[in-house]
């Protein structure tokens, strides 16, 4: 081979490897349950009986070793998620999920540069410019009509629904106090979009539970038979649950969300 | 010269298939008397015969709901200007709704739907309420069966690709939403006795009917505030419209405890707003065909026009007893409009013969609007 070939290949070799540094696939995976027992739609043994669980989430990063912030860049699917937010579907349909829908999704599919990780970070919610656009034009991940909130307007960043001790509860939560049209808004004065940070989640060996439990850990057992939180301005079990979130009544994200957790996957 | 004449007749071809694929629908013709402006329509989902046609076979579809059992019809009874009679609306699965049936009559020219959403603009993007709603479940649609109902179905399968012919494929939720407000968009008339009255008919409305008509529009009565304009409300626009008229209005329906809460599944706007302000005003609805769009108010709680005229020359209703007790009339949100007046016996005969004469029997019956299902 040439000699000026050769060089010249070898420095384009090493040009393009330290061009951009490793990326490593990254899979987030989530579960539903209640303090520590997994809970399914079909499995009528536990202490509660989950009845919905589908959230969106977006802005995710990874915390490395010297507590940096590195974004996980999403990969696209067509279906469950885009490049700016992910939807996790953990209510199947059935049992006591009668209203539900048979596709599900635990994952979170991305990439990021390959480190050493210790944290997960990341927000409850559907960004603002797509949550105020048109709900007719939208794309996968945000098709779903269950998803969308032709109500309130903006999507529903969370459902859950769930039956403890003879009390069911629900609540639907998005953005609310909003300005504007359906489908062309101009802002909401409640962003609720909860922020979730995890300092020790390794996502090779845990997984993210959405735990009952904490959501509800300051709802009264005993009080009225059916809970609603959907946004409403005088749900008393929205004011219940807005400290397990991490929001103040004005829909900021004042602290992290202690719904979520790192679990040992399974 | 071979070549020349076969790219000639390629081209030809090209051109053709261009047109038969891209030849735009006649434009719509709206049926409107002159003086009336068109109804706004959305850019993105323009007025053709075909999706019309295609959203009238839709709004009569009983297949669009849970258990094939109530088609938009079912609630949207076109006899009763497209109500129902209820005081409050039930859905397919009888789940009861918190408010009653709106009527569609020249609903095109509503600048914001439903009793109490002020973020509520369009119609393709309202029927999803009703379509897809949890909270009550009104019709209960699957978006799945949907779109199966759509493929399965002889006359849709020839109908979608006509009325969305730009469209690869036409069977979708999109274009089911555009075609259901295309038709409900096409559902203009105005041929009261009060239209044609306007029009220079001296005889369409009788002395009874024009004293109500200063009545309805004075300074007294005030009726016109709320329920003015061309449309009878005041929550209206037209394509020549330059702002939107919107308006939410405390009645005085209630007064819960007295400090102006009405009941908690209907408070009005202030359930969007969280704004105290906002407590217990809804939209005011049209008064055209008002004599058959009964009971009354958002909740059906009024049973007769007469009864409504009470509630307005009192100012307010006072609910005696029960869990809703509370005089409205001193609703620290009433509408500065209701105040109260007086009205002789004579004067309210006069004044509900007036509202009356705003029933156009035409839209009630015209063919245009009525079932395609032949059983």
């Amino acid at each position: 081979m040439n000699p000026a070939y050769r060089f010249a290949s070898v420095l384009l070799f090493g040009a393009l490897t330290s061009c951009g540094a490793r990326q490593s696939d990254v899979e987030i995976s989530f579960v539903a349950t209640n303090a520590d027992q997994l809970l399914q739609c079909d499995d009528a043994s536990t202490s509660a009986l989950l009845g919905d669980l589908r959230f969106f989430v977006q802005d995710l990063f990874l915390i490395d070793a010297n507590g940096k912030s590195v974004a996980l860049q999403l990969a696209p699917d067509g279906q469950w998620q885009d490049q700016n937010v992910a939807l996790i579907d953990l209510e199947d349909g059935r049992g006591t999920c009668q209203n539900g829908t048979a596709a599900v999704n635990s994952l979170i599919k991305g990439h990021a540069p390959s480190a050493d990780y210790r944290g997960l970070q990341f927000t409850l919610g559907v960004p603002g410019y797509l949550n105020h656009g048109d709900p007719l034009l939208a794309e996968a991940p945000l098709t779903d009509a269950a998803m969308h909130w032709h109500w309130r307007s903006g999507y529903k960043f969370l459902r859950a629904a769930l039956q403890r001790d003879g009390q069911r509860m629900r609540l639907h939560l998005g953005s609310a106090r909003c300005h504007g049209v359906i489908g062309k808004l101009q802002g909401c004065d409640e962003g609720n979009r909860p922020t979730v940070v995890l300092h020790s989640f390794n996502f090779e060996r845990d997984v993210v539970a959405f735990d009952f439990a904490a959501l509800l850990a300051n709802v009264e057992q005993g009080s009225a038979a059916v809970q609603v939180c959907e946004m409403g301005p005088d749900e008393e079990l929205c004011t219940a649950l807005r400290p397990a979130l991490g929001l103040n009544e004005d829909g900021q994200s004042i602290a992290p969300s202690a719904v979520f957790r790192a679990m040992r996957a399974p | 010269m071979k070549i020349a004449a076969a790219l000639c007749v390629a081209a030809l071809v090209v051109i053709g298939a261009g047109l038969v694929v891209f030849w735009p629908s006649p434009a719509y013709v709206w049926q409107l008397p002159g003086g009336v402006p068109p109804p706004k329509v959305p850019d993105d989902n323009p007025m053709t015969a075909l999706k019309v046609e295609l959203g009238r076979r839709l709004f009569h579809d009983v297949r669009l709901s849970a258990g094939d059992n109530l088609a938009c019809a079912g609630c949207h009874v076109q006899a009763l200007a497209f109500t129902d009679g209820r005081p409050q609306a039930i859905g397919a699965t009888e789940e009861a709704h918190p408010r009653g049936t709106m009527s569609l009559v020249n609903v095109a020219y509503a600048s914001r739907l439903n009793w109490a959403n002020h973020l509520q603009d369009r119609l393709e993007i309202q029927a999803l309420t009703p379509l897809f709603g949890e909270n009550p479940v009104e019709m209960g649609a699957d978006q799945q069966r949907v779109l199966e109902l759509l493929q399965s179905d002889a006359e849709y399968q020839r109908l979608f690709p006509l009325a969305f012919s730009a469209d690869a494929d036409p069977y979708s939720m999109l274009n089911v939403l555009r075609s259901l407000a295309s038709f409900t968009r096409s559902i203009v008339s105005f041929e009261s006795p009060y239209d044609r009255y306007l029009r220079g008919d001296t005889s369409a409305l009788n002395e009874s009917q024009l004293r109500g008509m200063a009545l309805f529009f004075s300074e007294r009565v005030e009726c016109f505030h709320c329920h003015g304009g061309f449309n009878f409300t005041d929550s209206s626009t037209h394509a020549n419209a330059v702002v939107d008229n919107v308006g939410f209005h405390n009645t005085g329906l209630y007064n819960i405890g007295g400090n102006g809460d009405y009941p908690e599944d209907n408070t009005g706007i202030y359930d969007l707003t969280g704004n105290r302000q906002d407590m217990g005003r809804f939209k005011a609805p049209t008064l055209r065909n008002i004599a058959v769009t009964a009971p009354y108010m958002h909740d059906g709680s009024i049973a007769t026009l007469d009864e409504v005229l009470d509630h307005y020359a009192r100012g307010g209703r006072d609910n005696v007893g029960g869990p809703f007790a509370g005089d409205g009339r001193h609703n620290p949100y009433r509408s500065e409009f209701v105040q109260g007046f007086e009205l002789s016996d004579a004067e309210r005969e006069d004044l509900l013969a007036f509202l009356r004469s705003l029933t156009d029997d035409s839209v009630l019956t015209d063919q245009r609007f009525s079932s395609p299902f032949v059983n």
